[in-house]
């Protein structure tokens, strides 16, 4: 059976994403203070986080689709040439707030407590089976494992592995090269089978760290690495974040 | 004749049109309203210890509240210091007539940059050209009640009500964007023990909740306390607004020194 495809614009692929609880959406006016409330929202400005471009959504994406074989080379085509349907929209609807609760949200999260090395006994209940490369990894809620001879250890999200959902609470992130995701530390392309890991795009700011990142300093600036990526942390709404910068 | 009926009929529309755009206002709540920004208006320094509450509504449609508490320390016209923190994150902003500076605690960077000459002006600019908000920062304008009224439908009174441990005047106001209530305190001091501003356009309808424990309008406020200077080991970051796009013309990272854990 052929599969239809719907090509929706930016703003409209995220929405429907978020209803099927997949992305969590920036909350957009909400000003601690009746001036803040007052004030004509900003347009155009340079600090906002802007939807350039969004990947397009299919109606039908295959969420039964459990066992995904993924060759690693494919990862390369996805990100250098993602699907592409301009829309104009309005400025307001491109503003990305960030707030300092985010990250006490994010803790309500179950991949928030998962970091890569961590060893368990058994995996959680719901887990789904995958396959990169010819590799078995299971997937949770945003948490990849690998079988240990002494139990399930998570690891980095393996580049190429594709998922039937988002991880909650994903973000929608803006780069050169168009709108991907950001979930529970790892980078998403939408594609007809579910959801793809990607490599960190280059200029892609987020708003936390991949779990287990480590400060460094380099010729007196500071960033964070996580499995061999660099992020660089800049001051945006009044809150820190963290921007995908050439290793 | 037919003139005359003419002129009234544009006189009706005018008065009609003025009962349209004059806020609706009790006399009641706007006597407690006036007294309370009265007070602030006049007050050269001031500080509060305060507690904030924001709403978030989650991709599922749940609600979740999430709290900071909060101290700020205001001297007028031009400096301001404010805290606001939780053990999952930190931040200072020091505001000093010159430049506002935001310190994250957690991860130990700071940013900065330059302001206008006034505390008024700032809170705009920052919020304008870089996102910042302020929670609760209509306190700190040079001109509360006119700030407060900008934008007011209605405004009603509840009458007497308890809130952070004080009998206040409940008071409730409407907006096209936004509505709001405001506790006052009952008595000499009229002090604002809670403020509350629904987002009744969002999703959800989320709301954010002040709660004032403590206001300090004696204590004299050290000129040190709005002058910023980085913590041990913090390091200067980008502001966003004021610089490059990032990750533009940023070099290569290359002879990482010894990695320290962020968690």
């Amino acid at each position: 059976m052929p599969m239809i495809r719907i090509k929706l614009g930016r703003w409209t692929a995220i929405w429907l994403a978020a209803g099927a609880g997949l992305v969590c959406l920036p909350a957009q006016a909400q000003w601690g203070s009746i001036r803040g409330n007052n004030r004509a929202e900003p347009r155009g400005n340079s600090q906002g986080e802007r939807m350039s471009r969004a990947p397009e959504v299919h109606a039908e994406r295959g969420r039964n689709e459990t066992r995904v074989e993924v060759p690693h080379e494919e990862h390369r085509e996805v990100f250098s040439r993602p699907e592409v349907h301009e829309e104009h929209r309005g400025p307001s609807e491109w503003e990305h707030r960030r707030f300092d609760f985010d990250e006490d949200r994010r803790r309500g999260y179950f991949w928030s407590g998962i970091a890569s090395g961590m060893l368990y006994n058994a995996l959680p209940s719901g887990y789904v089976p995958i396959t990169v490369g010819g590799s078995p990894y299971y997937y949770y809620d945003g948490a990849y494992y690998q079988r240990e001879p002494s139990g399930y250890m998570a690891v980095t999200p393996p580049i190429g592995a594709v998922v039937p959902a988002l991880p909650p609470g994903s973000e929608p992130v803006s780069t050169p090269q168009g709108v991907f995701y950001y979930g529970a530390g790892a980078f998403y392309v939408q594609q007809p089978q579910g959801f793809q890991v990607i490599p960190p795009p280059l200029g892609a700011t987020v708003s936390y760290l991949p779990p287990g990142a480590t400060q460094v300093y380099l010729r007196g600036m500071v960033y964070y690495q996580a499995a061999g990526v660099y992020f660089m942390p800049v001051m945006q709404g009044g809150v820190t974040v963290y921007t995908v910068v050439q290793p | 004749m037919k003139f005359l009926a003419w002129a009234g009929a544009v006189s009706l529309l005018a008065v009609t049109t003025d009962a349209q755009t004059v806020p609706r206002v009790d006399p009641q709540a706007e006597r407690v309203l006036r007294a309370a920004c009265q007070y602030l208006a006049e007050a050269p320094y001031f500080s509060i210890n305060a507690e904030i509450w924001r709403e978030h509504v989650n991709e599922e449609g749940e609600k979740v509240q999430f709290s900071r508490s909060m101290e700020m320390e205001i001297r007028r016209p031009n400096r301001l210091h404010a805290e606001i923190a939780s053990p999952h994150s930190d931040r200072v902003f020091w505001y000093d007539g010159k430049s506002l500076t935001v310190l994250d605690r957690k991860q130990n960077v700071f940013s900065s940059v330059n302001m206008p000459a006034t505390l008024d002006e700032t809170i705009d600019t920052a919020r304008d050209q870089f996102g910042i908000d302020f929670p609760m920062i209509d306190l700190a304008v040079s001109d509360p009640w006119t700030n407060a009224m900008a934008k007011v439908i209605t405004g009603r009174y509840f009458g007497l009500a308890p809130a952070m441990g004080f009998n206040c005047h409940h008071l409730a106001f409407t907006q096209e964007n936004i509505d709001w209530q405001i506790w006052v305190q009952d008595g000499p001091q009229p002090l604002i023990r809670k403020f509350i501003i629904t987002h009744k356009n969002e999703p959800g309808v989320p709301e954010f909740t002040g709660l004032i424990r403590e206001w300090d309008f004696n204590s004299r406020i050290s000129a040190n306390t709005f002058a910023f200077q980085a913590p041990p080991g913090a390091m200067k970051i980008q502001m966003h607004g004021d610089a490059a796009q990032p990750g533009e013309g940023v070099p290569r990272p290359t002879g990482a020194t010894e990695p320290r854990s962020t968690r």
